[in-house]
Formats: structure tokens, sequence, C-alpha cells
């Protein structure tokens, strides 16, 4: 049997492996192992083992993913989210549908610290769902609003599915989170607008409040504020490595955390979340260095690309269809072990294809599409995790009328992703 | 919160606050301590440098092996939570009691896994000792940081015996 075969048939025992319920980063680690002893034998592969697994574990470059979830867990122990939603409300509270509005620019603004769309769903569905529901927002509106809205935690940079795209393709974090500025913007757009249409549609909405202390707001914000230009404009400036602005953010936030009184509970909670997702993360990292090792030796991937330059089909037609696939995938796994299962695969294929840009902008540009794609398995069913934390937070409602909620701020994610794709210059332009 | 199956990702019942549990959560809080020094130590070598041109020697190097060893230490803690994200949606119809053994052999592959990495891992850190292998510039000893891998890999395996051990894990 020759090496393209031997890997397709490890891709297959891989998805096998994964509808019998083996964890994504266990299966990815027995098939590459089998596979690899298949094609050179038992002693060079546990040879490899006596230092690979370390060598994942003590990587640099990997670093910076435990420090900005640390930043993240922080930020959402903080009590920073009541202070970003009534500065959002100060600004938005006049309009129809402005609660509604307000969670998601808050969500918004929560988003440039934290890099994680859970902790952000989570972090403002807390504050915001207990007003939406006073002010006597419908079920569908105030849960789908949090739902998506908590989607600009990865779509705003710093974002962890970015940092984990930056790594696994070489490219630099700093020219990605610059990238994804516009369409995390426009994402923000899309969504109020999308409050707004839904509002104006079913008549709900009309209360128009204002909160009474949007300076209190404002001077409880800046800080957020304030860690943010720190962070991210200190690695544009090129003040700080990513890996450096990150421990910046840890230890900013700890300080607007100590100084606002966070508990010992709370603190010790952070560290936790941080544990349980960053071991998450490297066990998948370290499963897919097997596996991707296995898959390069079959030479698979080439094939994939090679036939790709052979099969005449348009570029912009095989975007689509990985992009398709991603969306279809994003419904049945989480995000981050998707990315680092496909994007190995797909990434080659993708930069090869000629679109009329450098590899280096069409690296960037499927980043981001990247990105935006994952970000919609958030709020589809049957898995759209965003959707499960938000329903649960609500504590009422059946989980069809949640999703149901969800469907105007997909709507809004179709349009974004189509204009996404047609002009690459929305993503390039600042970089 | 991570971005995965909230389900999955909530505290297994019943173990919650067990010794073990609480071995594995002392560990996780440890290495949580190791980042937040690091976190420290770097923001100090970026303020040494820019202000005082003297940054902290081998700042690199520490948060590359602090990171290392943090990351080792939350391994036993995402094994007993059972946090390592799977996919259910194709299993969903499968009987309860076809889901539990899958689950059951699920445990058992990634404890067997565990299990293999750590015992070669063992090896790797006696021939980083015996080699003497070091970073560049603080000398920091790699098998150091091998061993504790080894060893966090080696509770996981146990972890998972252990959940195997209880009645039906989780099913969600």
């Amino acid at each position: 049997m020759d090496g393209p075969a031997i890997g397709f048939i490890g891709f297959a025992a891989l998805l096998g492996l994964l509808v019998l319920r083996v964890p994504i980063a266990f299966a990815m680690l027995l098939t590459g192992l089998v596979g690899s002893i298949a094609l050179s034998g038992f002693a060079p592969v546990l040879a490899s083992l006596k230092t690979q697994p370390y060598a994942t574990f003590a990587n640099h470059a990997f670093s910076v993913i435990p420090l900005f979830l640390l930043m993240g867990a922080l930020a959402a122990r903080a009590g920073l989210a009541r202070a970003l939603f009534d500065l959002a409300r100060a600004g938005l509270g006049r309009f129809r549908g402005g609660v509604a509005m307000s969670a998601v620019a808050g969500c918004g603004l929560f988003g440039a610290i934290c890099g994680s769309s859970l902790a952000t769903a989570a972090t403002m569905g807390r504050i915001a769902l207990p007003e939406l529901r006073r002010q006597g927002y419908s079920h569908g509106l105030a849960t789908g609003a949090l739902a998506a809205g908590g989607t600009l935690g990865i779509l705003i940079p710093p974002s962890i599915v970015l940092v984990l795209f930056a790594i696994l393709t070489e490219q630099n974090i700093a020219t990605l989170f610059l990238a994804a500025f516009l369409p995390g913007a426009m994402a923000l757009m899309g969504y109020l607008a999308a409050v707004w249409i839904t509002a104006r549609l079913r008549g709900e909405g009309e209360d128009r409040t204002t909160t009474d202390a949007p300076a209190a707001g404002f001077g409880a914000a800046l800080p957020a504020l304030g860690i943010f230009l720190t962070v991210i404009g200190g690695i544009y400036s090129g003040l700080f490595t990513p890996t450096e602005a990150a421990a910046v953010g840890v230890v900013l936030t700890l300080a607007l955390a100590w100084r606002r009184g966070i508990s010992r509970d709370d603190f010790i909670a952070a560290l936790l979340e941080t544990a349980t997702t960053s071991a998450m993360i490297y066990m998948i990292l370290l499963g897919a260095d097997i596996f991707s090792a296995f898959l390069a030796r079959t030479q698979a991937p080439q094939l994939l690309t090679e036939w790709a330059a052979v099969s005449g089909l348009s570029p912009w037609l095989l975007l689509v269809c990985v992009l398709a696939l991603y969306l279809l995938m994003g419904c049945i796994m989480d995000s981050l072990s998707m990315i680092i299962l496909t994007v190995p695969l797909f990434f080659p294929l993708i930069v090869s294809l000629d679109f009329g840009l450098s590899p280096t902008e069409v690296a960037i540009w499927f980043g981001i599409l990247t990105l935006v794609v994952v970000e919609v398995g958030l709020i589809t069913p049957p898995i759209g995790m965003n959707v499960f934390i938000i329903h649960r937070l609500s504590g009422s409602g059946d989980m069809a009328a949640t999703f149901k909620g969800v469907v105007p701020f997909l709507v809004s994610d179709v349009v974004r992703i189509a204009l996404l794709v047609a002009f690459p210059a929305i993503t390039l332009v600042f970089v | 919160m991570p971005d995965s199956d909230p389900a999955a990702a909530a505290p297994a019942d019943g173990h919650a606050g067990g010794p073990v549990h609480r071995l594995a959560r002392g560990l996780a809080v440890l290495g949580g301590g190791i980042l937040v020094s690091l976190a420290l130590i770097t923001v100090a070598s970026i303020i040494g440098r820019n202000l005082l041109s003297a940054a902290v020697p081998g700042d690199y190097e520490l948060v590359e092996y602090g990171a290392g060893l943090a990351a080792a230490l939350f391994l036993p803690l995402a094994q007993i939570e059972l946090v390592h994200p799977r996919i259910t949606i194709f299993s969903d119809r499968f009987s309860i009691t076809l889901r539990r053994l899958l689950d059951r052999l699920a445990l058992a592959v990634g404890g067997g896994l565990s299990l293999v990495l750590a015992v070669q891992l063992c090896r790797g850190a006696w021939d980083a000792f015996l080699f003497n292998d070091q970073s560049m510039i603080l000398r920091l000893p790699s098998w150091v940081g091998i061993a504790v891998l080894a060893a966090a890999l080696c509770l996981a395996a146990v972890l998972a015996v252990y959940r195997l051990a209880r009645p039906a894990p989780d099913t969600v």
C-alpha cells in the first residue's frame, strides 16, 4: 500500500474514533502513532516520544495561549461587564431595541480584552439577561443577541482562535489582529442592525431608556480601554512581542481585579478555568503534532494540493468549498479542535491557489475567513456553544426558541462572510 | 471558559471535593501560580529593558520553561474533569448502555496513551539527565521539565482508570 492510501485510511480511522466518542486529542494521538508505526516501525516512533511531547509543551510560541486565557478569565471576574454594559446603554439606549443593542455592544467592548467567546457570552449574559427581561424583551431576541454578541469575543482581537491560527501557519499574530479589526467592527455593526430590524419587525424594545449614570459607566470602563490599548498598541508598536503583551495583559487585568476586590475564590476559579482550557488545547496540539507528522509522511496533503492544481477548478470555488466544509464541521465539533485538526491540511492548499494576492495576503485573508466561519459554528445548532451557555443562564424557554432567536444574527453573518470573501481588501486594507 | 462542550466542562458530579480531585486542583492552582509569576517576570523584564536598559536575563527561556511546567501541571485536572472535547452528535442515538461502554473505552484509550507517553518521557528524562541537557543562559535542566510532564501524564493515566472504576462516567 502506498503512502497517500495509508494517509486516507488514517484520516478515516480518525473520523471513526471521533464518532465513537473518543476525545479529539486522543483520537489524533492514537491514529498518528499507529499510522507512523505502520509506515516506519515501532522503534523510531517510540524513540520520538521520548522528547516530542516535551517539545510541544515547552514551546515558546504556545506560551501566549495560557497567558491570554488567564487574562480573559481574570477580566471576566473583574466586575467590568456591568460598567461596559452601562457605557453602551448611555450611547445606544435611545434607539429601539436599545437594551439588546447595548448587550451586543457590551460584548464587543468586553471582547477587546477577552479572547474567548464563551467567556464573553457568559460574562455579559449574567449582567444583561436580567435587564433585558425586566424591559420586556422576548426570550428569542434577548438570548439571540447575547449568544451572537458573545462571538465578538473571538472576532475582536485579542482572539485565541487567531493566535492558534498564527502559530499553526507561522503567520504574524500582530498582523492577524490588525486584519481582524475591520471585520470585527463589521460584525458589531451587523449585529446591532440585526437587533434594530428584529425589534422593529416584532414591535419590541420600545423602552428607549437611558441609564442615569453614563459618566460613571465611562469612568469604570476606562481601565478596560486602557488595558486594550496597552496590549494591542504594544504589539503593533513593536514595544513588546505577543507573548509579552499577553503577560502585560495578565498583570494589568490582575491589578484591576485586585482593585475592584476580586475574592480569593474567584481568583482560584480564574486559575482553574485557565488550567482546564489550556490543558485541553495543549493535548490537542500534541495530538495534532503527532497526527500531522504522520500525515505529512504519507504525502496526502501534498496530493490534495497537487490535485487542486491539476483539477482546473476555480480557486474561488475551492475556497468556498473549504469554508462551507468549515461551516458544516463547526456544527458538530468545537472551534479550537476544528482549527487545529484542519488548518494544517487546508492552509497549504489555499495558499497555493491564485487569487491575485501575495501568499502572505492570502494567508492573512484565509485566517480571518476561518475565524469568521468558526465563529458561526458557535451559534448554529446542534452544538452552538454560545447558545447553550446563554440558554442555561436564561433558565427558561425551550431550546428551539433560543436557536430561532439567533437566526437574524446568522443572516448578518452570512452577509458579512460573503462580503469578506468577495472583497479581500476589507481584511487587507490595514495590513 | 473553554470553547468546548459545556456539559463535559462542568465539574464531574460526585467526584468534586474528593482527595484525588483536590490533588488535581492543587496542581492546577500551582501551575496557575507559575503563570502569574511568569507574567510578573515578563513585565519586570519589559520595564527593565526600556527604562533601565537591563532586561531580566533569560526571560525568554524562563517563559518557555515555566509555561511548559504549568501546562503539564494542568493535565490531571483536565483528565478528572473530562474537559477534553469530543464529538457526541453522532452517538446521541445510541442506547445509554452503548454510550457508557464507549465512554469507558475512550477513557481506557486516553489513559493508555497517557501511560505510553509517560513511560517514554521517563526514558527521555533519563537521557537528558545523562547528557546534562540545559538551557543556554539560565542552565535550566531539561530533564526536570520532561520528568514533570511524565509524572503529570502518569497521574492523568491513573485518574482515567479512577474515572473508569467509578460507576457510569457522565454521559451527556
